[in-house]
């Protein structure tokens, strides 16, 4: 790092320096916010709301098309016509930019009204008084819909918004059944050498031992794996170990309730070190990757395209990557999702995180505040096509299929919050139609297109195997939707903003972490060593942390 | 009131054409570069960009404390020291004998040939790079390994061993970045009067002995400039080269300030604590280029001013 990550970094701050401004100590004290008579109430004359936008890639094909479609697009028109709110979007950069661009707004203090953020800036906004506190704001304007959606979200994205019991942003719900774990296997595979999917842990090693030893490709060579695993070892959605220690009742990074509704760490409960201790037989059997300590991400997908890896852990998400590749290139390798199996004997849980994805921050300095909750109630009623009687097609839009205008889709709404369950309803939306070809099922042009594209598959275009994988009927919500029937889910018990010791004491602590574990599932230590780390952890502050969490709590 | 001389008058006149010429460098330069350098107040602070440098709450000293009081900071710069100052070692020996090696060689084309083929790794970025080694270096299936399986001995996961990956940073950093030292120090050599070349040999020298005793020597200053400058790295061990090849097995011996201030600085947005660790290599750099320029101007009467 020759010219260095910080003189880019003191760069920036000296430009902010330039124009930062009088800054408030701290954000104005909440008024009262009176009812209004009417939330749907039209401004007129209209008001004017700033703001900045990611650009997805459609929305980029599509200014190829329409270069004003930014300003001019069907959500644009319906806030004015129905709101009386122009949108003025400040910048517009390709989504791939977007964290570095804002941070540098930040930066610099140039910000517009309704500012969108990840969870870092959200918590940074905050403390420096940047946010509004929108508690009693969000109170008096909120519509029905919108606090169905909340409730529907069990208030998980509301409480990761919130600070010291203050709102500081309007969420986008995102839902958090998408962070269920997962078994993903070659079914190919299994099929191969007469298995079935593994029910228990003892079974999935079992198994293991067969992708290893017993050539299920049949290509007559020794270069399968057992199990595809990242050197990250935990939350990379992809390869990783969380769905694994599930199966143990133990949580990564997780916070737990125990018997007296005190908060606990996941990464310290004896659960843990049975869980390590498995994952170090595994690797002494040679079930998994000898070199995956220096294998990441990228590395581990080019097991599973080449076709040296068929298990991995992971979540909804993979057969779009990296899993499509394989299909790519092997069009037999059929890979399907399977439920968590289980060491403990009992159905395992698995662990559903944060809701929020995106948090929309109200500058401090904005006029007319309560416009940018008149945005978000005017988004659920518009897009919640399960939920809303005012639910439209023109404002979400069918990707595709050619048959709506380019400027017609959810993308470019300015204040988004989608359906917290939305991939399981269309899941089941999707197979009742394919089922029973019901047009009824369809209104959701969504769900077309899947069908569309699922009868594409069947009639042999491998390219849309993802599509298949995804949303199919026995694509992973089938299983998510039984561990949902079943009682399968924990809630992590603390998804709020990072604590000050979290902030202090978690780099070291997850470094210490990361060292220890590897060290445990190489060998290089013994599994006993994880009495000396629990001790160490809570040294280095993580009883500082314990303490804070519970205080928020 | 002092009076400038007149010659000096005379000199500045004449000289105020280039120095205005030097302007539109200087500019920028006091923008880009020395303006920024307000921000070492950052350090001090616990530091929120909206409220800039004068708003955000002074804590002195605190954001040094917080680093040295974290667990690993002392062999985290142990770690930095060490593999720095084995990387400016052999950065400036190899390409030194390598250029020198390549001076001997008689034919013009095979000289530029080889020169453009070491030279070409420079260009690569550690990303790529990376991706490569961790094939390159696989115990299992890796060439270096092969071989030395052929020779009959145990395959060595170097990535992994914590006493190897210092030196396997070292070994790769030469050889990515050897061409372009190679290349300074070809055109030191080709700043070598022939003359000196002709007048040996006709008192007899031969080839190995004009390396020895006309084209070292003629080196020298450059060697001295590169290795002057190079010390002011000391605290730099590569960030993009180690972020992309260590793991936690080797973060005992691997972890350097720089994947420090990543991840405790610029993940956790602490940037006082950033700022405080750059703050630091500043000094220790500027200590050390200080030291070694006036070295460097006393025995070898080397000086930019």
């Amino acid at each position: 790092m020759k010219a260095g990550l910080l003189a880019v970094f003191l760069f920036s701050v000296a430009i902010g320096m330039a124009w930062a401004g009088p800054a408030a100590e701290e954000g104005p004290a909440a008024a009262p916010v009176a009812a209004p008579d009417d939330i749907w109430a039209r401004y007129d004359p209209p008001v004017t709301v700033t703001s900045v936008f990611s650009l997805s890639a459609f929305i980029e094909d599509a200014l190829n098309q329409k270069p004003d479609v930014m300003e001019d697009n069907v959500w644009t028109r319906g806030y004015r016509d129905d709101l009386g709110i122009e949108i003025d979007l400040l910048w517009t950069v390709p989504s791939a930019q977007y964290d570095e661009k804002l941070s540098i707004a930040i930066a610099a203090n140039d910000l517009p009204d309704v500012i969108p953020t990840n969870a870092i800036q959200f918590k940074l906004l905050v403390d420096s008084g940047v946010a509004m506190d929108i508690t009693n704001l969000f109170e008096a304007y909120a519509s029905p819909l919108t606090r169905q959606m909340q409730e529907l979200d069990n208030q998980v994205s509301i409480s990761q918004a919130t600070v010291d019991g203050k709102l500081y942003a309007l969420p986008l719900i995102y839902g958090n059944v998408d962070n269920s774990q997962l078994l993903w296997i070659r079914a190919d595979w299994l099929e191969a050498l007469d298995m079935e999917a593994p029910t228990t842990i003892d079974e999935l090693v079992q198994l293991a031992e067969a992708f290893v030893n017993d050539d299920p490709d049949g290509n007559g060579e020794d270069d399968t794996l057992g199990l595809g695993l990242v050197k990250d070892l935990f939350s990379t959605g992809f390869a990783d170990l969380n769905g694994f220690f599930e199966a143990f009742g133990a949580y990564p990074g997780g916070w737990l309730e125990d018997s007296s509704g005190n908060l606990m760490y996941g990464d310290i409960q004896p659960e843990m070190k049975t869980a390590l201790t498995k994952v170090a037989e595994m690797f002494e059997a040679g079930l998994i990757d000898q070199e995956f300590v220096v294998k990441d991400g990228g590395k581990v997908a080019e097991g599973t395209t080449n076709g040296n890896i068929g298990t991995v852990f992971g979540q909804h998400w993979i057969p779009f990557w990296p899993l499509q590749d394989g299909k790519n290139r092997n069009t037999n390798a059929d890979w399907r999702p399977f439920p968590l199996p289980s060491a403990t004997g009992s159905p395992t849980k698995t662990m559903l995180g944060g809701s929020a994805n995106r948090y929309y921050v109200l500058n401090s300095e904005m006029q007319n505040p309560e416009a940018a909750v008149k945005l978000l109630n005017y988004f659920i009623q518009k897009y919640s096509s399960l939920y809303s009687p005012d639910y439209e097609l023109k404002y979400i839009g069918s990707t595709g299929t050619g048959e709506t205008n380019i400027d017609e889709y959810w993308e470019y709404g300015v204040i988004q919050s989608w359906q917290p369950n939305e991939n399981i309803v269309f899941w089941d939306l999707t197979k009742k139609y394919l089922d029973t070809g019901d047009e009824q099922y369809a209104e959701n042009s969504l769900i077309k297109q899947f069908s569309v594209d699922i009868g594409a598959y069947h009639e042999g275009e491998d390219v849309y195997w993802s599509t298949y994988a995804w949303i199919g009927p026995q694509g992973p919500y089938s299983v998510i939707d039984g561990y949902f029937k079943n009682g399968q889910t924990i809630q992590n018990a603390y998804v709020k903003a990072n604590t000050p010791s979290m902030t202090e004491r978690g780099p070291a602590l997850s470094q210490l972490r990361a060292e220890m574990f590897t060290k445990i599932i190489t060998g290089a230590e013994s599994p006993d060593t994880f009495d000396e780390y629990v001790a160490t952890w809570k040294r280095l502050g993580g009883d500082d942390i314990t303490a804070e969490v519970n205080a928020v709590q | 009131m002092f009076k400038l001389k007149p010659a000096t008058m005379t000199r500045f006149r004449v000289q105020l054409p280039m120095h205005l010429m030097l302007l539109p460098c200087v500019i920028p330069v006091l923008i880009f570069s020395y303006y920024p350098m307000v921000g070492i107040v950052i350090a001090f602070e616990r530091f929120f960009p909206n409220r800039g440098f004068f708003h955000s709450p002074f804590v002195g000293f605190k954001n040094f404390e917080y680093v040295l009081n974290l667990p690993n900071t002392y062999q985290v710069l142990w770690n930095t020291v060490f593999i720095s100052a084995m990387k400016i070692v052999a950065g400036i020996v190899v390409p030194v004998l390598f250029s020198i090696l390549l001076d001997l060689v008689r034919s013009s084309r095979v000289r530029r040939t080889v020169q453009t083929i070491v030279y070409m790794p420079y260009f690569l970025s550690w990303v790529i790079l990376s991706g490569i080694l961790i094939d390159v270096l696989s115990p299992n299936s890796g060439v270096v390994n092969q071989l030395i399986k052929m020779l009959g001995m145990e395959p060595v996961f170097f990535l992994a061993n914590e006493k190897l990956f210092p030196f396997v940073l070292v070994v790769t950093d030469t050889w990515k970045n050897f061409g372009y030292g190679t290349v300074i120090f070809l055109a030191a050599i080709a700043g070598i009067a022939p003359s000196l070349y002709e007048s040996s040999w006709i008192d007899g020298a031969n080839r190995f002995q004009q390396a020895i005793h006309i084209t070292l020597p003629g080196m020298l200053p450059i060697v001295a400039l590169i290795a002057t400058l190079s010390l002011g790295d000391v605290l730099n061990a590569g960030f993009d080269q180690v972020f992309n090849l260590y793991s936690p097995v080797v973060y005992r011996t691997g972890d350097i300030l720089d994947t420090l201030v990543y991840r405790v600085g610029l993940l956790n947005s602490q940037y006082g604590v950033a700022a405080a660790i750059g703050l630091f290599k500043s000094v220790v750099s500027i200590i050390f280029i200080g030291t070694a320029y006036w070295l460097s101007g006393r025995f070898l009467e080397y000086r930019v001013f």
